[in-house]
């Protein structure tokens, strides 16, 4: 049985405060996260589709406010242009009025001239009046005074060239009818060879005298009356009759081929004798104001320009938002992946610290050992706290209670380093203050990173005598019944410095267990309380173990970790209990 | 000169620590003692989570005096891992030939270097006159 190594239960239960520790985190979080990133997520579904429609909708918007913009100025220029027209139309027709006055102002002199002088003196009248106004550049190419006598018409009179209506002709005759028969004078179209003319006749119903005189107009309808300024900005087309064909223009300043007129037309009737004329005009520039010709393209230009320019901010803006949503999905899936993480290297530290710890009930004649080990309720990461106890030769055994500084699986890796190492030096018969020498020549926290402590013991089973020696470790408290009851003391060892601090030289000193007594070792997470003397705590141990005393060993060791484990600790917690078999 | 370094938590030790209000802040202050020597000022919760920065703002210290006095009057709490930066410091301190040295050390700081076996390790220097 020498040699033979034989170590203790890390009892399953141990580390059950710390797992259910992280889980709760990793739950209470994991919730809250959960929820946060699905709405995170949700909003992401939305808002993708939601931008381009807002997209949309700005471009819709600034299309539509454009073209009803450019609608609205062309409209409203269409319409003063329509106005402006209409009014230069009345002002031509004034103009035109005002000549056909002078046109009918001779006929009339003629016939009041024939009520008051002798019917001989007639022609001689007729001849003063109207001889001055035919011929060449005057108004009329033709006149001549009419009488009728039973019906039909004679000439009595005639200046100027012959008349482009024959004067045995029905027609004349028929025409020479109607002005006797009308209240004002008569008008008509007659073609003289190749030259139209206009034919006025004016009669007096009570005398049975006609003045018939031709009007010459240009042969090609081009007219000099545009000089006038009324008609200096229209394009204009006059019509004889009520309707405005071909057959009946007089005159025009288009090329007659032209004609009708296009676009947009204003259209006046002005009193002409039993047939009135029909004024045809269009604008022949833009009537109104330059601005209200362009404002509608301008109009247009800003709205679409307006548009690009909206467009294009908006879809900046929503790129960033985009881009800081991705950027938050990102981070949140980083912190999901550590927290994660932190948990598989929680969860891989703690394997790895019970793989290490003792895997069994050690069998170890005349000695009842009891141990747990306590993972830190706070943080992710183990620490590097240990025990062991092992079988030396026929009648001793070696017991060490260690603690790493620091966590995290580097922590683990130094304590089973420390751990296989003063096993190495025990087993090998060396007494614990030389078995901590020869290791503080292996431990640097230079290199290392950590100090180790260590309470390392090497007791007779058989008469309970046992050396200590410590590496900068707490205290064992020995529980022993002389007869007045339990009674708890602090083992007072010699402490040397931690391992890792440098090579150092250990003192020992020996403690004899009594037959049923309990020494108690375990590590500073136990007795040590932020805000709380580390006396406190070491005293609250002491009452503990002594109240426990009597029950059996893993009774004990559920009381002791039950009364001095704070829920919030965050350091790891190792106890050993050794109790010498009754006697 | 004051360096003033907060506790830097992992996400994960946040997310811990969020359960209660003490949450581990402990500063280092870089300063000149009133006798001229370079000290740091330990303020708050030394333990494994502040570590770093207490190793670093020392050796900062270190790399430009002679002798350093780290000042304890404001610890509040100091556990293994603050332990173990300390003799990590002074291990580091006599290999360069230089003098780390602790001030106005509380009892119960006093009481941890005692049970460590740490307690004629360091200087224990006296309040500068």
């Amino acid at each position: 049985m020498s040699g033979e190594v034989t170590e203790l239960p890390g009892r399953g239960p141990a580390a059950v405060g710390g797992t259910v520790a992280v889980d709760a985190t990793t739950a209470a979080d994991g919730g809250e996260g959960g929820v946060a990133l699905e709405a995170e997520a949700v909003g992401r579904e939305r808002g993708r589709p939601r931008s381009g429609r807002v997209l949309w909708a700005i471009i819709a918007l600034g299309l539509a406010l454009t073209v009803a913009g450019t609608w609205a100025t062309a409209r409203a220029d269409h319409n003063t242009e329509e106005r402006l027209l209409d009014v230069q139309t009345r002002q031509a027709a004034a103009v035109l009025s005002t000549a056909i006055v002078s046109v009918q102002q001779p006929l009339a002199e003629v016939l009041e001239a024939d009520q008051v002088v002798p019917p001989r003196a007639q022609p001689r009248v007729f001849t003063r009046i109207m001889g001055h106004q035919t011929g060449r550049d005057q108004q009329f190419v033709s006149a001549s005074l009419w009488r009728t006598t039973g019906g039909t018409f004679g000439e009595r009179e005639a200046v100027g060239k012959a008349p482009g209506l024959t004067p045995e002709s029905p027609d004349l005759q028929a025409f020479l009818r109607h002005a006797l028969g009308s209240d004002t004078f008569v008008v008509r179209r007659v073609e003289a060879g190749n030259q139209p003319r206009i034919a006025y006749a004016l009669g007096d119903p009570d005398t049975g005298v006609v003045v018939y005189t031709e009007r010459a107009i240009p042969r090609d309808g081009r007219a000099t009356v545009d000089r006038n300024s009324a008609f200096a900005e229209l394009n204009y087309a006059i019509y004889l009759g009520p309707t405005g064909t071909v057959g009946s223009l007089t005159t025009t300043n288009v090329d007659p081929a032209t004609l009708p007129l296009g676009g947009e037309t204003s259209t006046m009737r002005v009193p002409f004798g039993d047939a009135g004329l029909t004024l045809v005009t269009s604008a022949r520039t833009h009537l109104g104001s330059p601005l209200g010709r362009w404002l509608p393209w301008m109009v247009l230009v800003a709205g679409l320009l307006l548009t690009l320019v909206g467009w294009m901010v908006a879809r900046t803006l929503v790129r960033a938002r985009q881009q800081a949503e991705a950027d938050t999905s990102t981070i949140t899936d980083l912190y999901q992946r550590v927290e994660s993480l932190y948990g598989e290297q929680r969860a891989l530290s703690l394997d790895l610290q019970h793989a290490l710890l003792p895997p069994a009930n050690p069998s170890i004649d005349g000695l009842e050992v009891a141990a747990e080990y306590v993972a830190g309720a706070r943080g992710v990461d183990i620490g590097g706290d240990w025990y062991s106890v092992i079988e030396v030769g026929e009648r001793h055994f070696a017991f060490v209670v260690g603690d790493v500084s620091g966590r995290g699986v580097d922590a683990v890796a130094e304590m089973a380093h420390a751990r296989f190492t003063l096993r190495a030096y025990l087993l090998d018969g060396d007494t614990p203050e030389v078995a901590l020498e020869k290791c503080s020549r292996q431990f640097d926290v230079a290199r290392d990173g950590h100090i180790v402590t260590a309470l390392v013991g090497v007791g007779d089973r058989l008469t309970g005598r046992t050396t200590l020696a410590s590496a900068g470790h707490p205290p064992p408290v020995l529980v022993s019944d002389a007869g007045g009851g339990p009674m708890a003391e602090f083992v007072q060892v010699p402490v040397g410095p931690p391992l890792g601090a440098g090579a150092s030289s250990y003192s020992s000193t020996c403690v004899s267990i009594p037959a049923g007594a309990t020494m108690f070792s375990y590590t500073d997470g136990l007795v040590e309380r932020r805000g709380e003397d580390l006396d406190v705590g070491m005293d609250r141990l002491a009452e503990t173990v002594t109240r426990s005393a009597s029950k059996p060993m893993g009774a004990l060791v559920t009381d002791v970790l039950a009364a001095m484990r704070d829920d919030e600790a965050a350091d790891d917690i190792a106890v050993l209990a050794l109790r010498r078999s009754g006697s | 000169m004051g360096v003033a370094v907060a506790a830097q938590i992992s996400p994960a030790a946040r997310v811990a620590s969020d359960r209660t209000e003490e949450d581990v802040v402990a500063e280092f202050r870089q300063v000149v003692r009133s006798d001229g020597t370079r000290g740091v000022d330990l303020v708050g919760e030394v333990d494994l989570a502040v570590s770093d920065e207490l190793l670093e703002a020392v050796r900062e210290c270190l790399a430009d005096a002679d002798t350093v006095a780290l000042d304890f009057g404001g610890v509040t709490f100091i556990d293994s891992s603050g332990i173990g930066a300390l003799v990590l410091l002074r291990k580091e301190a006599l290999a360069a030939g230089k003098r780390l040295g602790l001030a106005n050390v509380g009892p119960a700081t006093s009481r941890l270097l005692q049970m460590t076996g740490l307690e004629g390790a360091f200087d224990m220097l006296p309040e500068p006159q």
